[in-house]
């Protein structure tokens, strides 16, 4: 199968390790990444503030690079599947701004046709690959890791253009459960990890990370797994934040689900790799075992 | 033609439906899915407004039905085909095995006084339990008890102790075919499901319950003989918030029902009344949109709630409840409406008022017989004007809550009863006429 | 909202209120209304954004944006890692295309508006 690899801004700028990970796992299970070459950024909710039409067009122009490839998209990040499913969606259904966009897509020479899906990378392995081929790629099962899963808001939010329900388990979850770690339920799982806020209002942003994490104290987690690098940053960093100036210590690990993956498939993560984790690490490492 | 009409679902609407019609002459064929009649009225502790015992008015038209010469009850039964047209219908109806001779049990239960194994008791809304071998409720209508086979272990016991050897295990289940005129639906409503409202914590936190689970509570029948206790420690509650409105009044359309159920107001009225009765010192908060008390007699009892048992009224919809691990008790954040500022509450117990829904089978029954249900899963009024209880099939008509929240309480349900058989009367009349 | 409501129009353009939102959806996903609560705050940031009123953070991603069709650009660092550990190059942007979209939509007076 293959795909649209659609990176976004932040991980190939800043969290290269999580762009290895999937690099290296994906192909073992069959899904072939091509890259999108000249794609521009998503749009992430940040612009879409500023001004609606820009949004509209700058993610419209990447559905149609990745139309004339003849490609679904996979998207790595929450904000770029979030704006790219969005923008997909309306102007697949709205021919008014369709039409809108289109026009200001002329400019470049291309035309939103709405012939391509947007799927995020934990839905690809979830419905592409399989839960049973996954497991069976699983090498180095994780016994008894309790990982509390952050979905992060624009995996599942709004419902109406993310058709999964919250109810029972995500994808996420039975991917994580997959490699052999429980995904561990905590109050308000759902809720946003104060990402947004960086930037904006860092006071408010480290006590809404705060929030989650002591809720997933309260739960008696051991680590931290996610899709989003934004939630990624924010509980990662964030908990360094928040232990210089709130003074609580959680001592959470934050990994990335392909690295979890990574790791529970046998395929090692390099020392640079582990280095990009502000919060150590090892206590995870340790915990994959060989089948 | 044959003078039999066929009334599917035995709740106060069908019972009254029956009942008239076989006051005027015809056979009735009552059928029922669950083991007894009664309906949602047995589940009840009191109506609103009168604040009557609930199964002490429904009783005594349920030993009529029974005693009615006129009346065939087919309880633990379901209706499977169903062929031709306005006074001539041929009926299949399936009478699931009870495992026990309706004409021999005399409703001792010796039975279930021995039976080793335990289920949880549907009819208490899954909070209390029974045994194996059990008596849907204590005035069951039969008065017949009834294995489930599912919990049952075998073990024979009942089989040894019953004096009149009731007990069958080789019950088959058994195909009647029915000859009637007309057909009756009443089959009432389920309770909608609240968990998928996630920020309320049905089924996550202990002590939210439904408000049919608040009347199993309240209920002197019921798993605690009617002394309210909360589900985590048993403990009285000293405070208990209503939250209205829980899948009702919803517009995302991928969630809840988009109607007003009609009745919740009045009920929450009710039951907020009845706990302060039962607790005077406890604080009893109803949280809503708008109180909908419709009809005669029931603004007078939401204005005596307030004045005279101290019930309090917020016009605010809690955006969330958070659970104290400790205690378990909810804490109500919501927005307040004097104030505008959000606030948090806490409280012992919080009872959700959740939408009422059709009974669960009715899209298989509406196939089976053809009806066309409205687009809430209701059945489908042929013109409300002119045929108000007509389905789309003629000879086949609909009363109750089952053609949808436009019932307003008991009373109406009657009402709807009664005149479902004088329409069914009417008709078959000018059939045999032409 | 209320603010709205009430018509409260500079209490909410010129404050950092709108800015506060997480852009979660946890409203659109609650409301039983079925308010587009989200998208209303989107809508009133691109009012107050014409205005000018655009935080420094969110300036400097636009700009970014404008200049290099990202938001973010690589760090020192992970250039060097990518060289070094096989990634490659970050993948390239068709700068030029960008920068026609968002001159069409008028998103480079909006940057100097809001400096």
């Amino acid at each position: 199968m293959k795909y649209a690899f659609f990176l976004g801004c932040l991980i190939p700028a800043r969290q290269p390790h999580y762009e290895n990970s999937v690099r290296k796992i994906l192909p073992e299970l069959g899904i072939e990444l091509v890259d999108m070459d000249g794609a521009n950024c998503c749009a992430p909710f940040s612009i879409q503030s500023l001004d609606y039409t820009s949004w509209l067009a700058l993610a419209a122009r990447n559905l149609c690079v990745a139309e004339q490839m003849g490609h679904n998209i996979m998207a790595l990040c929450n904000d770029c599947y979030e704006s790219l499913l969005a923008v997909n969606t309306l102007l697949k259904e709205n021919e008014e701004l369709r039409g809108k966009v289109n026009k200001i897509l002329s400019d470049v020479d291309l035309e939103f046709k709405g012939k391509i899906d947007v799927k995020i990378f934990s839905d690809v392995l979830y419905e592409d690959v399989g839960l049973e081929k996954v497991k069976d790629a699983v090498k180095k099962p994780f016994n008894g890791l309790r990982v509390a899963v952050q979905p992060g808001c624009h995996l599942t939010k709004p419902k109406r253009i993310h058709f999964e329900q919250l109810m029972g388990q995500l994808a996420l979850d039975k991917l994580v459960e997959a490699t052999g770690a429980a995904s561990i339920p905590y109050e308000r799982k759902e809720a946003c990890c104060g990402g947004p806020l960086r930037g904006i209002n860092d006071e408010v942003a480290l006590q809404v990370a705060k929030q989650k994490l002591d809720r997933m104290k309260a739960a008696n987690a051991d680590c931290i797994a996610t899709v989003c690098p934004f939630c990624y940053l924010e509980l990662d960093m964030g908990q360094i934040e928040i232990k210089r100036h709130l003074n609580e210590d959680y001592n959470f690990p934050v990994l990335h689900f392909a690295e979890l993956l990574r790791i529970a498939m046998g395929i090692p993560l390099e020392d640079w790799e582990v280095k990009a984790h502000r919060i150590p690490i090892t206590k995870v490492l340790d915990m994959a075992e060989a089948k | 033609m044959p003078k039999a009409i066929l009334v599917v679902g035995g709740g106060i609407a069908g019972i009254q439906a029956s009942l008239d019609l076989a006051n005027r002459g015809l056979t009735v064929y009552l059928v029922e899915k669950r083991p007894s009649i009664g309906g949602r009225m047995a589940q009840l502790d009191k109506t609103f407004p009168t604040m009557d015992c609930s199964m002490c008015i429904l009783a005594p038209k349920m030993i009529e039905c029974s005693h009615h010469p006129n009346v065939q009850l087919l309880t633990y039964s379901e209706v499977k085909a169903v062929k031709g047209s306005t006074g001539n219908f041929k009926v299949t109806v399936l009478k699931k095995p009870r495992y026990v001779d309706e004409k021999k049990c005399s409703g001792c239960l010796i039975c279930a006084q021995n039976c080793p194994t335990e289920a949880l008791n549907e009819f208490d809304e899954y909070i209390g339990v029974r045994k194996a071998i059990y008596m849907p409720f204590m005035q069951a209508v039969p008065r017949v008890a009834v294995i489930d086979k599912e919990s049952c272990v075998e073990c024979g016991l009942c089989d040894k102790v019953c004096p009149n050897k009731a007990v069958n295990r080789a019950q088959q289940p058994e195909e009647v075919e029915l000859d009637v005129g007309a057909i009756v639906l009443a089959t009432g409503f389920d309770v909608f499901d609240p968990s998928v409202i996630a920020q309320y914590g049905y089924k996550r936190f202990r002590n939210v319950v439904t408000a049919m689970e608040l009347e199993r509570l309240l209920c002197a029948s019921g798993p605690t003989g009617g002394h309210l206790i909360r589900p985590s420690d048993g403990k009285i509650p000293r405070s208990v918030a209503f939250i209205q409105c829980v899948g009702s009044r919803d517009r995302r359309g991928w969630v809840g029902h988009s109607y007003c159920s009609s009745i919740c107001c009045k009920y929450a009225v009710k039951d907020a009344v009845l706990i302060k009765e039962h607790e005077q010192s406890s604080l009893v908060t109803i949280f809503y949109i708008d109180m909908r008390a419709f009809g005669k007699g029931f603004q007078e009892f939401v204005n005596r709630a307030k004045s005279e048992f101290g019930v309090e009224f917020i016009r605010s919809s809690p955006g969330e409840l958070s659970e104290d691990p400790k205690t378990n008790n909810l804490l109500v954040s919501f927005e307040d409406p004097i104030t505008r500022t959000v606030q948090d509450i806490p409280f012992d117990l919080v009872v959700l008022s959740p939408a009422l829904v059709p009974s669960a089978g009715v899209t298989e029954l509406a196939k089976t017989l053809g009806v066309e249900l409205d687009n809430y899963g209701f059945f489908k009024l042929e013109d409300s004007v002119r045929a108000p209880l007509d389905t789309s099939v003629p000879g086949i008509f609909a009363c109750g809550y089952c053609v949808g929240p436009k019932t307003g309480d008991i009373p109406d349900s009657i009402t709807q009863g009664s005149a479902t058989a004088a329409r069914v009367a009417e008709v078959l009349k000018i059939k045999e006429a032409s | 909202m209320e603010m709205i409501i009430l018509g409260l129009r500079s209490d909410v353009l010129d404050g950092p209120l709108p800015w506060y939102c997480l852009s979660c959806f946890t409203c659109l996903d609650r409301c039983p209304q079925g308010g587009d609560v989200g998208e209303a705050m989107f809508a009133i940031r691109n009012i107050t954004a014409k205005q000018g009123n655009i935080p420094e953070g969110i300036l400097v991603q636009a700009q970014s944006l404008y200049d290099n069709g990202r938001v973010v650009t690589a760090s020192r660092m992970a250039v060097i890692q990518r060289e070094k550990y096989g990634l490659g190059k970050e993948p390239t942007v068709d700068v030029k295309a960008v920068q026609k979209i968002l001159k069409r939509t008028h998103f480079d007076k909006l940057l100097k508006k809001g400096s």
